[in-house]
């Protein structure tokens, strides 16, 4: 087919394009035009990212033909920002804190722009109505609403936090994230998928694939067969299957060619021949010994993949002592992170001597990764290649939540076919391919038992669970760990014992997700706990505040408390939430519901147990006063790399806009393990703020000389260096750092972090301990419709401790988008299955579309209140602790118990689907006419 | 997603050049309006056709206007948004404007248009996925994939003979209910049907539109005095999401408590918006108590047949078809305007 003239006004300048007819707009804006701030979030219009203004009015460039709009105009982000001077609702986004990753913010801003053209400053409700349709993962749309209708508004006061060093990138479109990267000569790569749950392979035939005009490398899974997994004591994957595929979707052989369409066409082409095994689809298959093991070299005899049993003090005798003893069960159903940005990776790699031999040429990989360390040395094992040739670059990246913490398939497929074709090799997941890497919230049955007090107080907990893990090893061993280790924590439980089990299936596989292995447990306590509260005839907010532990305390697991603020965050919500007043008090229909958390601060073992700092960082201060932050640490869209900047600029006392960071570059930086459990402000803010205070330190003691006064007498603030009680004696802090030079040498320092010992002695006790733990409560009020069973979550207020807040706005940030996340979980989001029938063997992703799979959308997500609790850790960095994870934990729980206090139905099972309420509120209404029917017999 | 496949676009300027470029020429042609749907389902690897006729430049099929009878004539290509923000249509049926704003997002309805609404794929879990996902399955009766052929079985009813995918036109109940017809044209002429037979309950045959056949306007009739209409819808998120059920309803109401000249429809259930007759019977011309409305409602939902074959279960489903026709009859009732 030939290509067509079009004309059309692309940002104000007339252009003519040469276009194919079935080009979408957004294939032209972003790979012919390199407008890359059109976002590619679906492509298939459920997302919004790749929202561009036609003729001023926002429609979706994926799905619509570039040559449609011919003699149009079209306006993309990379127009709004004039001769460097920031449109109005730029600045709104900035100041207010509106972008976390930023992937969605393009589509997000072009769409206000068009909201405030046609109705000057909305209400709040118009402009959720009209944002619905943009997606955003990470902000909870709390600070974006504002930032819409704030944007008409003279921005006088400075902002309150500092602005997010990226964040300017993101509004205008220049910040650019993986896919967005190409490179001359770059070929694109594809990954062939497994459509069974369980087969051998027999064989795979890719000569016609081969032979494709167009194709230039393709590669099957015999030839990276160094088996791999992020964790040491699971390495069950490969980077593609080689005899055997376990879900379908997992990967089987992929493919270069010069453009996607031809890489497409490729895989239609590559013959496999598979062998059927019977496919493992549940636990209760799972459990079983007659089917197939899906990994023969586990030591139990079904597909148990990990079993944990461990009692602290003894928990019989907590229930003997108890007054009241209740047992519940409870289920959590599998959900997945579904960040914007689908994982993407470009490979390259050059040879001096156009040897394909790995060991003489130079990788570079840039990946959507949260973990660049792991990848890197993942890379190594599996390409065989020395880890120095090998440079992983993590670039924007779109959001991960978990997502994107350990390695997958496109890595090292995109590695091996740059190796292969001595080309550059781009690989991005279309959204189905995300939904089939998922590692997300594992599906978890739970049995729980507690003993209290007639006054409320905890006797004993007893805690069983089993977790579906799909089809491989992935951080699972830690998850089942942390499902029961975690549970003594926020209440005093003196007495112990759980017992978790993970379980392979054919699925894919289950892994981190936002609050890693603590959110199906804190659902399942919460839940129970308010059940027992009113079996005991106390304010459910009552029976926390009765148990909760304190600070400078030790679990009975042998978890060390330091600061904690759970206290003053249920108390928060409490007074926030006009609990007291309102709590079993409104009409029928409408609820408030209370839970509490706790989450780590990073993990106190590092998973390869070497010893080895879990953060590194360099600060360097150039002769023209810049100061340069190299650290591994990377940032996801959460504000890690703001919050390094800040705790650099203070310590040495300069204006946050001379400090740089370069971030998550395994040449340039050093070693941090990555964006997870949470430990980036507390891991890498430490080893920043090491080496920060090393090169102050040799500041003073130059200017100490220079003023004739001591050392402790100095003050650096404002880019001065001056005497505390007499700020007239002062040096500038570009001539104190000379001056330091000048005595020292090169101004360059390193620090680094390493928690310290921490936990018990006994086996199992290395998953759990944590430098430090956050605290969070919410109140969540909800409004059911009992015609339809539909759940409106109208408000929820949240209160989080998280040390000392570095950058109020982030932590509000954080915590919004965590309760956006949680109320997903608690209402809409979950991966189904089809089920085996007569005809199919089951095991197909249901939701493999961001229309199928439903995270909330504007307004199915409320206003979020937050309130920051400041307990100022003693070991944080300036007492700052976790933000990022914990506040999603005790979401769905919250919901949960807003929902009875609604409408008096218990939900065991996440998530409360229409459904499932309407289900409950049927059996409920039977019950009572039952009820009134057997009383109406017996009063006559 | 994938990329699209490679094909052909014509853009004809005038009626007739596009009736021209519908003749049946042995390349599959397929014409796109909005493209919301049919691009979506290209990209999924169905409806693979060599060329497609996209009429966006034939200003005359966007016209929305009152003719000089009264009725109201919507061309096919006239957008959602345009067409729920007519001050036309806004002040004669309000319940379209409605309607049509409940249908998937702003942006969406910015390019999709009425006509590609009411011409819309029908629905199913084991259709609207990938060719990837659907090789797993092989084919069904409704989808022939390329690498593994047309199935002689449906996925989500096993035993039927028909396929059952599911009519989702958030616009096409209650256009139905407010009595449309539709202007349908080809190269050899022109035929104005009732909007009611250009549906057929059948997934894979649900128009009835032959090759070369535009549906080119809709005509709504001039509003009967009284007469009162609502859409309603039940769906997962308020925003985005198809219907699990929906229905539209047009009705006068008497002395402000009897229902007359009924008609409900159900839509989002079976392959066409069904029209439930034994309903209407039992609430025309009869006090219209609330057990009277749930008598109604109840029947309502007896009529429809939903397979389990979009989210939801069939009880579900059902019971929401009961919970709207009550709904939207309250509605009426306690509507102020007439
Ligand atoms: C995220 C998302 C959410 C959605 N949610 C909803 C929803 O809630 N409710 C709903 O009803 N729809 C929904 N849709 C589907 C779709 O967007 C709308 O139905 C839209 O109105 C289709 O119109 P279109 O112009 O884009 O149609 P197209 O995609 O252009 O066409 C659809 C079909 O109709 C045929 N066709 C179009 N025009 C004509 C004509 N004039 N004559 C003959 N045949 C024609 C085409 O050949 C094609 O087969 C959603 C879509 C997306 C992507
Ligand atoms: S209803 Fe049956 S035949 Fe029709 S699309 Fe679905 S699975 Fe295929
Ligand atoms: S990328 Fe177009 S809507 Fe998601
Ligand atoms: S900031 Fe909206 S998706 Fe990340």
């Amino acid at each position: 087919m030939s290509k067509q003239l079009i004309t059309l006004t692309v940002n104000g300048e007339p252009s003519e394009l040469a276009v194919e007819s079935h080009w979408t707009l957004a294939e032209v804006l972003r790979e012919q035009l390199g407008l890359t701030g059109v976002k590619i979030g679906c492509n298939a219009g459920d997302c919004g990212a790749c929202t561009v203004l036609l003729d001023g009015k926002p429609i979706l460039s994926c799905l619509t033909l570039a040559v449609t709009v011919e003699g149009s105009s079209i306006e993309t982000i990379e127009a709004l920002a004039r001769n460097g001077v920031l449109h109005p609702l730029q600045k709104s986004f900035l100041h207010h804190g509106a972008t976390q990753c930023g992937f969605c913010t393009p589509g997000m801003i072009l769409t206000s722009k068009a909201i405030l053209a046609s109705n000057g400053t909305p209400p709040e409700n118009v402009i959720r109505d009209q944002l619905s349709g943009n997606m955003c993962r990470c902000t909870g749309y709390t600070k974006i609403v504002e930032a819409v209708q704030n944007a008409n508004q003279e921005l006088d006061d400075p902002p309150r936090s500092p602005i997010k060093v990226d964040a300017v990138g993101q509004v205008t479109g220049g910040a650019k994230y993986t896919d967005d990267l190409s490179l001359p000569r770059m070929l694109y790569g594809k990954i062939l998928r497994s459509p069974h749950a369980h087969a051998k392979i027999v064989s795979i035939d890719t000569s016609k694939a081969e032979a494709l005009p167009g194709v230039v490398a393709v590669m099957i899974g015999s030839e990276l067969p160094t088996k791999y997994g992020v964790l040491p004591a699971s390495q069950d994957e490969t980077a593609l299957c080689i005899d055997r595929v376990r879900f379908i979707g997992d990967g089987v052989a992929a493919v270069a060619a010069v453009d996607e369409r031809t890489a497409q066409e490729a895989l239609r082409l590559i013959n496999v021949l598979y062998e059927l095994l019977p496919p493992v689809l549940s636990m209760e298959d799972a459990v079983r010994t007659d089917l197939p093991k899906i990994h023969p070299e586990t030591k139990y005899e079904n597909n148990a993949a990990k079993q944990v049993e461990l009692e602290f003090g003894n928990a019989e005798e907590g229930f003997a002592e108890a007054d009241y003893v209740r047992e519940d069960e409870f289920h959590y159903g599998a959900n997945t992170h579904a960040m914007l940005e689908p994982h993407s990776a470009l490979a390259s790699f050059e040879s001096p001597n156009q040897s394909k031999s790995c060991k003489e040429g130079h990788l570079t990989l840039w990946s959507a990764t949260q973990v660049p360390h792991y990848v890197h040395r993942t890379l190594a094992k599996v390409l065989e290649m020395p880890a120095s040739h090998i440079r992983v670059i993590k670039p924007h990246l779109g959001g991960g939540f978990g997502g994107k913490s350990e390695p997958f398939a496109l890595e090292f497929c995109a590695a091996w076919l740059s190796i292969k074709s001595g080309r550059p090799v781009k690989i991005t997941y279309t959204r189905e391919e995300v939904f089939y890497s998922h590692r997300g919230r594992h599906a978890t049955k739970m049995q729980l038992k507690t003993g209290v007090k007639k006054d409320g107080s905890i006797t004993a907990v007893q805690y069983k669970a089993m977790l579906d893990g799909g089809a491989y090893g992935s951080y699972g061993l830690v998850t089942t760990y942390y499902s029961g280790q975690l549970l003594t924590l926020p209440y005093k439980v003196p007495r112990y014992k759980f017992e978790s089990t993970r379980f392979y299936t054919n699925k894919p596989p289950s892994g981190p997700k936002r609050g890693h292995g603590a959110v199906q447990p804190r659902f399942a306590f919460e839940a129970h706990l308010d059940r027992i509260a009113e079996h005991l005839g106390l304010d459910p907010a009552e029976i926390r505040l009765r148990n909760l532990v304190e600070p400078n305390s030790m679990t009975v697991n042998s978890l060390r408390i330091t600061s904690c603020g759970v206290k003053e965050c249920i108390e928060a919500v409490m007074k926030a939430s006009g609990w007291k007043e309102k709590h079993r008090k409104l009409p029928r229909g409408h609820g408030l519901g209370i839970a509490a958390s706790a989450y780590i601060s990073g993990a106190g073992k590092e998973i390869n147990w070497l010893g080895l700092p879990h953060s590194g960082a360099v600060v360097k201060i150039d002769r023209g006063g810049g100061v340069t932050v190299f650290c591994g640490a990377s940032d996801i869209g959460q504000g890690s790399s703001t919050v390094l900047a800040q705790l650099t600029a203070k310590t040495l006392g300069v204006d946050i806009s001379h400090v740089r960071v370069y971030e998550a570059d395994t040449d340039l930086t050093p070693v941090d393990l990555g964006s997870y459990s949470s430990r980036v402000t507390f891991m890498a803010g430490n080893a920043v703020l090491r080496a920060a205070e090393d090169l102050i330190g040799k500041i003073f003691d130059t200017v100490a000389e220079k003023l004739q006064t001591a050392k402790e007498n100095l003050v650096a603030r404002s880019n001065e260096i001056f005497v505390n009680d007499d700020p007239t004696k002062q040096v500038s802090f570009i001539e104190a750092a000379r001056l330091a030079e000048a005595k020292f040498g090169t101004l360059s320092a390193v620090g680094w972090y390493t928690p310290p010992p921490l936990g018990g002695t006994y086996k199992g006790a290395g998953a759990g301990p944590s430098p430090s733990y956050s605290f969070t409560a919410h109140v969540a009020k909800v409004e059911v419709d009992e015609e339809t069973g539909h759940v409106k979550v109208s408000k929820v207020w949240s209160a989080h401790d998280c040390g000392k807040a570095l950058n109020k706005t982030l932590v509000e940030g954080q915590i919004q988008g965590s309760v956006h996340m949680g109320i997903g979980e608690a209402l809409t989001e979950e991966m189904n299955y089809t089920r085996a029938t007569k005809e199919t063997p089951g095991g197909l992703l249901k939701a493999t579309s961001l229309l199928d799979y439903k995270i909330p959308t504007s307004i199915d997500t409320p206003p979020i209140d937050v309130t920051i609790v400041e307990t100022i850790d003693p070991e944080g960095p300036l007492g700052a602790k976790e933000a990022g994870e914990g506040p999603l934990l005790a979401v769905p729980p919250a919901i949960a118990n807003a929902i009875y206090d609604a409408v008096g139905i218990r939900l065991s099972s996440v998530p409360f689907t229409q459904e499932k309420v309407l289900a409950a509120l049927r059996g409920q209404a039977r019950s009572k006419k039952a009820i009134s029917e057997t009383t109406e017999v017996s009063a006559k | 997603m994938m990329r699209l496949p490679s094909f052909d676009v014509a853009i004809p300027r005038t009626m007739p050049e596009l009736l021209e470029n519908l003749r049946p020429n042995g390349l599959g042609v397929k014409i796109m309006a909005g493209g919301t749907d049919l691009l979506v389902n290209m990209k999924q690897g169905f409806h693979i056709s060599r060329r497609l006729v996209w009429p966006g430049r034939i200003e005359e099929l966007r016209h929305i206007n009152t003719q000089i009878g009264g009725e109201i004539s919507i061309g096919a290509m006239a957008t959602l948004s345009d067409v729920a923000a007519s001050d036309v249509v806004k002040t004669s049926y309000p319940s379209l404007s409605k309607a049509v704003l409940s249908i998937a997002t702003p942006a969406v309805r910015n390019r999709a248009t009425i006509g590609g609404n009411l011409c819309l794929d029908t629905r199913c879990y084991f259709y609207n996925e990938s060719e990837f996902w659907r090789s797993s399955l092989g084919g069904c009766l409704k989808l022939n994939i390329p690498t593994h052929g047309t199935g002689d079985v449906c996925h989500s009813a096993p035993g039927n003979a028909m396929c059952s995918a599911v009519s989702s036109s958030d616009s096409a109940p209650i256009l139905l209910a407010l009595g449309a017809s539709v202007e349908i044209q080809s190269a050899q002429g022109k035929r104005i049907v009732p909007l009611s037979d250009f549906y057929a309950n059948d997934g894979m045959r649900f128009l009835n539109l032959a090759t070369g056949e535009l549906l080119k306007r809709i005509i709504l009739p001039v509003s009967r005095y009284g007469l009162r209409s609502a859409h309603n819808k039940v769906r997962s998120r308020q925003s985005v999401d198809f219907p699990l059920a929906n229905v539209g309803i047009a009705g006068v109401v008497e002395d402000g408590r009897v229902f007359t000249y009924l008609r409900i429809y159900v839509g989002a259930i079976q392959s066409a918006p069904i029209r439930v007759p034994s309903a209407e019977a039992l609430l025309n011309g009869r006090e219209a108590t609330t057990v009277l409305i749930e008598k109604g409602a109840e029947e309502a939902a007896s009529c429809v047949k939903p397979i389990q074959n979009v989210g939801g279960t069939v009880g579900y489903r059902k019971r929401m078809v009961a919970m709207l026709v009550k709904r939207t009859l309250v509605q009426l009732l306690t509507s102020a305007r007439d």
